[in-house]
């Protein structure tokens, strides 16, 4: 058992942590060790010692009394007078000491035993306190929008290539350059990307309003992925079909629309006029024939055959993409494919030359192609401007990949195939505007979804075009008949009720007409007895009884409140 | 004369009635058991008596021990403070304190 001394505020010890986490923690209480009676000696435990009373002596009865010797006596005329009141008093301080620690034994052993029952008003409410701090600690960092924000970006920036840099309207920014990443560096990222978001955010229609503006302005048009484009294109494949019977090439970012305001406008790569380009924009690290295969689904041993007829390794980057596009005819006129020093604003987070440059026959030159967006925003329709797409052509009705055309083509020695628009077979800048991909998938998908068979010709399209417009019409005058019948069952319901309820005024006014009847039959026959009371031998008897009894039809004439005061 | 002496007589009487009662109750105790009427007179000339109420205090933890004290009527309570700890440190248990008034 220890014995603890505890300060007072005084001390100044009072305020030291180890002082104030204890004085918090424990509780004091004071238990009572015995209770003494007529004859039984206290405060002789302390004869025998210089010190301090070890225990408190609370009178318990209403009045007691105590013989008090001062030590001094007890000692001079007890202890030293007779050796035997000394000895028993020596016996009796350690029987009581002994009972006392006993006792405090047990009641720390039921302590001890009882702890889980035990209420400890300070500490507990200090645990319980504790506890929910340190239980909402979590909850909060999860509720926090910024950090989920921050989670999120930082899985993104984890997943997700370095992208090129961002176009001149966005601020400029250096966290893609190639840097050791240290914290400080990720923390900058994560707070552009914050900003970027939030930008985006509060303001999405203007961005992105900008940001086709701005892509209008820099020469890559982005075209608006609407349906009616789509619906041409298909067009357009289906006259190629039928004019041709071959295999075509077409980027589907050259597959505008000839009514795009857009393309005539602002996209200035005809091949035809085009002579230098610069493919600025490809996803460093990734392959731009991955990229290819990516979009077209190959097989792995097409692929392969694609490295191969494009005639570099399958790791190469933007050269090999610039060598197949000349393969596949997509730069008919390109002469020679060219690494170009990168300056400090392009220069590509891996440190290697992004930029190529594809010279013409002729030799005349042609401002560099710049694309609006990068891809550190992606939900932005430009992003992936970069992203070279060959679309799945048809050949007789069977699917054909872009290997099956390479194959084609040499076998028809060695001559470019012809790049066939819609309609014309006009020639379609092969770096023309980009179309989202799900407007692709919805546009693959539709003639499945809405369950027509894919038309042959431009007439059965445009039969069933015509069908599905009838169709439409039907079921708009079916809704329209619907519409009419609900509205004159409406009508005739309303009718309906109209009469029941003039049926029911006019019974309630026939009813009326009868109370009417009935009171004035009721008024003459009070007429009538009146004229028979007054028709009385005694005069004043027959005066008192016309009063009472006009009174009393008075009474019942009157409205009924009245008569129910009369009652009360 | 003579009342006023039969008067004296009786509180003497009296009061030596109360002495010798207050006397047998001190040969009673087992401390002078054997200790002589003389001494336990002396004794007893040299312990006045303290009357208390209930909830007096005749003394606390930490009071100077000056007395030594015989109950002679009534009963008095035996307390001790002690101290519930309930740390992570040092286990639940009791301990005495003492506050440094």
């Amino acid at each position: 058992m220890k014995h603890i001394e505890i300060k007072t505020e005084k001390d100044p010890a009072w305020n030291n942590p180890v002082q104030s986490i204890r004085r918090q923690s424990i509780v004091k209480k004071s238990i009572e060790l015995g209770l003494l009676g007529e004859g039984q000696l206290f405060g002789e435990e302390d004869l025998f010692r210089d010190g301090e009373r070890n225990i408190t002596i609370l009178c318990n009865s209403k009045e007691a009394e105590v013989y008090a010797i001062e030590k001094k006596n007890a000692i001079s005329r007890i202890v030293k007078w007779e050796q035997s009141s000394a000895n028993w008093l020596k016996k009796n301080i350690k029987w009581k000491m002994q009972y006392y620690q006993e006792k405090l034994k047990s009641r720390n052993d039921t302590v001890t035993k009882n702890k889980e029952l035990l209420m400890f008003e300070k500490s507990d409410h200090e645990i319980d306190r504790l506890r929910v701090h340190i239980t909402r600690r979590p909850t909060l960092v999860d509720q926090i929008p910024e950090i989920r924000e921050q989670t999120l970006l930082s899985k993104f920036i984890a997943d997700r290539k370095p992208s090129p840099p961002p176009p001149q309207t966005l601020p400029q920014t250096d966290h893609f350059s190639k840097k050791p990443e240290t914290d400080e560096f990720q923390k900058k990222k994560l707070s552009i990307f914050q900003g970027e978001l939030e930008k985006f955010r509060k303001a999405p229609r203007i961005y992105r309003r900008k940001s086709s503006e701005t892509v209008v302005s820099s020469g890559s048009a982005i075209l608006r992925s609407d349906f009616t484009t789509m619906l041409n294109l298909k067009f357009n494949n289906f006259k190629q079909r039928s004019s041709t019977q071959a295999v075509l090439v077409q980027t589907l970012r050259s597959e505008t629309s000839p009514r795009s305001p857009l393309r005539e406008t602002s996209s200035p790569l005809n091949v035809s006029q085009t002579t230098r380009l610069r493919l600025e924009h490809y996803i460093p690290g990734q392959d731009s024939l991955n990229s290819l295969d990516d979009t077209m689904d190959l097989d792995d041993t097409k692929k392969a055959t694609m490295h191969e007829q494009a005639g570099s390794p399958p790791g190469s980057n933007a050269v090999s993409r610039a060598q197949s596009r000349l393969l596949t005819g997509s730069f008919t006129n390109a002469r020679s494919i060219e690494k170009l020093p990168l300056t400090n604003r392009e220069q590509s987070p891996e440190g290697s030359p992004s930029v190529i440059r594809v010279e013409s026959a002729s030799g005349s030159k042609i401002t560099p192609f710049k694309t609006a967006r990068t891809l550190s925003n992606p939900n932005h329709r430009a992003s992936s401007a970069g992203k070279i797409r060959v679309s799945r052509l048809v050949n007789k009705g069977q699917s054909m990949s872009n290997l099956d055309l390479l194959n084609l083509k040499k076998e028809s020695s060695n001559q470019a195939l012809p790049i066939h628009n819609g309609g014309g077979g006009k020639n379609i800048s092969p770096n023309g505007p980009p179309l989202k991909e799900r407007t692709i998938k919805i546009a693959r998908n539709l003639f499945k979804m809405l369950n027509v068979p894919k038309p042959n010709s431009e007439e059965e399209f445009k039969n069933i075009h015509m069908e599905r417009k009838r169709s439409l019409e039907v079921l708009k005058v079916q809704n329209a008949f619907e519409k009419a019948c609900i509205r004159l069952q409406n009508q005739k319901l309303a009718e309906l009720m109209r009469n029941k309820n003039l049926e029911r005024n006019s019974s309630h006014a026939y009813l009326k007409r009868d109370f009417t009847n009935f009171e004035t039959e009721q008024l003459s026959k009070i007429q009538s007895s009146r004229e028979k009371y007054t028709n009385f031998e005694n005069p004043q008897i027959s005066s008192r009884l016309t009063t009472r009894l006009l009174s009393r039809d008075m009474n019942r004439n009157k409205p009924p409140q009245e008569n129910f005061k009369r009652y009360l | 004369m003579e009342e006023f002496q039969l008067n004296n007589i009786t509180i003497v009487r009296k009061e030596a009635e109360k002495l010798e009662a207050e006397l047998n109750f001190l040969a009673s105790l087992p401390l002078f058991k054997d200790w002589t009427h003389k001494a336990l007179k002396s004794i007893l000339y040299l312990a006045p008596i303290e009357k208390f109420q209930r909830g007096h205090f005749v003394y606390k933890e930490g009071d100077p021990c000056e007395k030594l004290y015989i109950v002679k009527k009534g009963e008095f309570r035996v307390n001790r403070n002690i101290i519930l700890i309930h740390n992570s440190i040092s286990s639940l248990g009791i301990e005495t304190y003492r506050d440094q008034n």
